[in-house]
């Protein structure tokens, strides 16, 4: 049957960042799709929550606080891993920095604020890849997913770090998909568009859009958007797709945020 | 063996448009087993009569000339009134012509604008004025990922896969606001029958596809049930590539 391939029965998933927003989602997703999961984050109280929500649907969960900038921290997370489920099916790089001073103009932005988002947010992924696609490979089957954003593709004004790194991270993705398929290793980018969460609270107030008047769908995005796509993307239903961006944009890409992209339409929800 | 529900098509009305290749028979059957009621139409008596043997014989369709815009109205507005919805389109644009540029006929460019684009697009656009109306609907476009990379010989094909990755654009800034959501699989090199690996890999091409092996409609079938469900619910207007890896590589 072919819904059976979205099965997530009896795999192990292995997310960073998967104690709050888009992550937390994809962690609801994939307990209820059968999938153990590991959860990796820097503050232990979400992680421990998203544990107790995977328990209640009848899975196995371990919480793991974990810095991805620090490899001997993703070294811990990964043994630890290992030792409590003997493997990792999945891995979702998924952790990003959160911080109030990510949309700067270039010339105040000091070394330091540029450093601290590269290590988590590539330099992090990076890490945890290289980790657990070790394993991976040992077993000659695993899956990569990678969460980027629309501005890893589009330039967002004066914010530097976080286009550049999740630019990086499509990239990596690629290279990822490229070198590992020989291992029987996929790895996919997840684009998400405009989706207010906790993180982007703190982050881009001043510059996400208020409302989805000038998206095509017309709405902003929801996180539990990004569910099915993490159970597709994680389970045997995309064997045939690796190195990929899977958007999830309400069709943000496909013109633009700006009036000047298109002529709005108007909303028959809203009426504007 | 748990499977969330968001994937099932539950009684979705799918009309599925065919008018070349066999892929889409498989699809249509792998919509009917996620739970669409699926309706043919059919370029050809062959086609329809092929389809129904692998989707089943009592399965609804009819023939329809998809080249003139008044037959697709026609057989949108018997759907309607049988239905009173219609819920999924799935078409597939990839007729082919290969041929060097300096052999291509004004024949050639017009069969294939004919058969890729302008079937498409009015098949597109009647369906979403229908779905505009009951302010839900899904529309699957399949084409080639040359619409994005070109290859020797496939000038005329590729130009006419690229129209269809760019329709999927239009239609999602027209239409995603009525509750539509239309997107576009951007397949790799993908093949209907059941060829064994070694036989595949003997092909000089195939080496070049990172997982070393041609798509087939089972590899296809789970990405277009997502995109015709209720789940997929913000992801529109982007062609979703699923080759192997092709596009990754350089």
């Amino acid at each position: 049957m072919i819904l059976d391939k979205f099965n997530l029965d009896r795999k192990v998933v292995l997310i960073t960042g998967g104690g709050t927003g888009l992550g937390l989602e994809m962690v609801k997703f994939l307990s209820r799709a059968g999938a153990d999961v590991i959860v990796a984050g820097r503050r232990l109280d979400p992680l421990e929550s998203a544990v107790s929500i995977v328990e209640s649907v009848g899975r196995k969960a371990l919480a793991v606080q974990t810095d991805v900038s620090d490899s001997s921290q993703v070294q811990n997370l990964v043994e630890k891993s290992l030792g409590r489920f003997g493997k990792i099916d999945v891995l979702i790089n998924n952790a990003a920095i959160v911080a109030e001073n990510i949309v700067k103009p270039i010339w105040d932005i000091s070394d330091d604020e540029w450093s601290a988002a590269v290590d988590v947010n590539l330099t992090g992924a990076f890490f945890c890849s290289r980790e657990v696609s070790k394993h991976m490979a040992d077993r000659g089957t695993g899956k990569i997913i990678n969460t980027a954003s629309g501005f890893g593709l589009r330039g967002g004004k004066d914010i530097y770090m976080y286009c550049c790194t999740k630019g990086g991270i499509i990239q990596l993705t690629k290279v990822l998909s490229f070198s590992l398929a020989r291992f029987g290793i996929t790895a996919n980018t997840i684009v998400p568009g405009f989706i207010p969460t906790e993180a982007t609270e703190s982050e881009f107030r001043t510059t996400l859009p208020k409302s989805g008047d000038f998206l095509p769908a017309g709405e902003l995005g929801q996180p539990k958007h990004i569910g099915p796509i993490a159970v597709y993307l994680a389970s045997s239903a995309s064997d045939y797709m690796t190195g990929e961006i899977f958007t999830l944009d309400g069709g943000g890409l496909s013109a633009g945020i700006a009036p000047t992209g298109y002529s709005p339409i108007e909303n028959p929800k809203t009426g504007r | 063996m748990p499977i969330i529900k968001e994937f099932q098509l539950n009684e979705s009305i799918a009309v599925i448009a065919i008018t070349s290749g066999k892929e889409l028979y498989y699809l249509g059957e792998y919509l009917q087993i996620a739970g669409a009621v699926i309706f043919i139409i059919a370029q050809t008596n062959d086609i329809l009569r092929e389809a129904r043997e692998i989707i089943g014989k009592e399965t609804m369709g009819t023939v329809v000339d998809m080249t003139n815009r008044a037959n697709i109205v026609e057989v949108k507005d018997r759907i309607v009134s049988e239905f009173s919805r219609i819920d999924i389109l799935v078409t597939d644009s990839r007729w082919m012509v290969a041929k060097p540029i300096g052999s291509i006929t004004e024949n050639d460019w017009n069969e294939i604008n004919v058969n890729n684009c302008r079937t498409t697009f009015f098949l597109c656009q009647v369906f979403a004025e229908a779905m505009k109306q009951q302010e839900y609907g899904r529309i699957v476009n399949i084409a080639s990922e040359l619409g994005d990379r070109a290859v020797a010989d496939c000038s005329i094909f590729s130009a006419s896969q690229a129209t269809v990755l760019s329709l999927t654009k239009s239609f999602t800034i027209e239409y995603a606001k009525f509750g539509l959501r239309i997107n576009c699989i951007a397949t790799g090199w993908t093949l209907a029958e059941d060829i064994p690996l070694n036989e595949q890999q003997k092909e000089l091409l195939v080496r070049y596809i990172p997982l070393r092996r041609k798509g087939t409609p089972a590899d296809l079938a789970p990405l277009l049930i997502f995109l015709c469900s209720e789940a997929c619910d913000y992801t529109t207007g982007q062609p979703i590539f699923i080759d192997g890896g092709l596009t990754a590589r350089p």
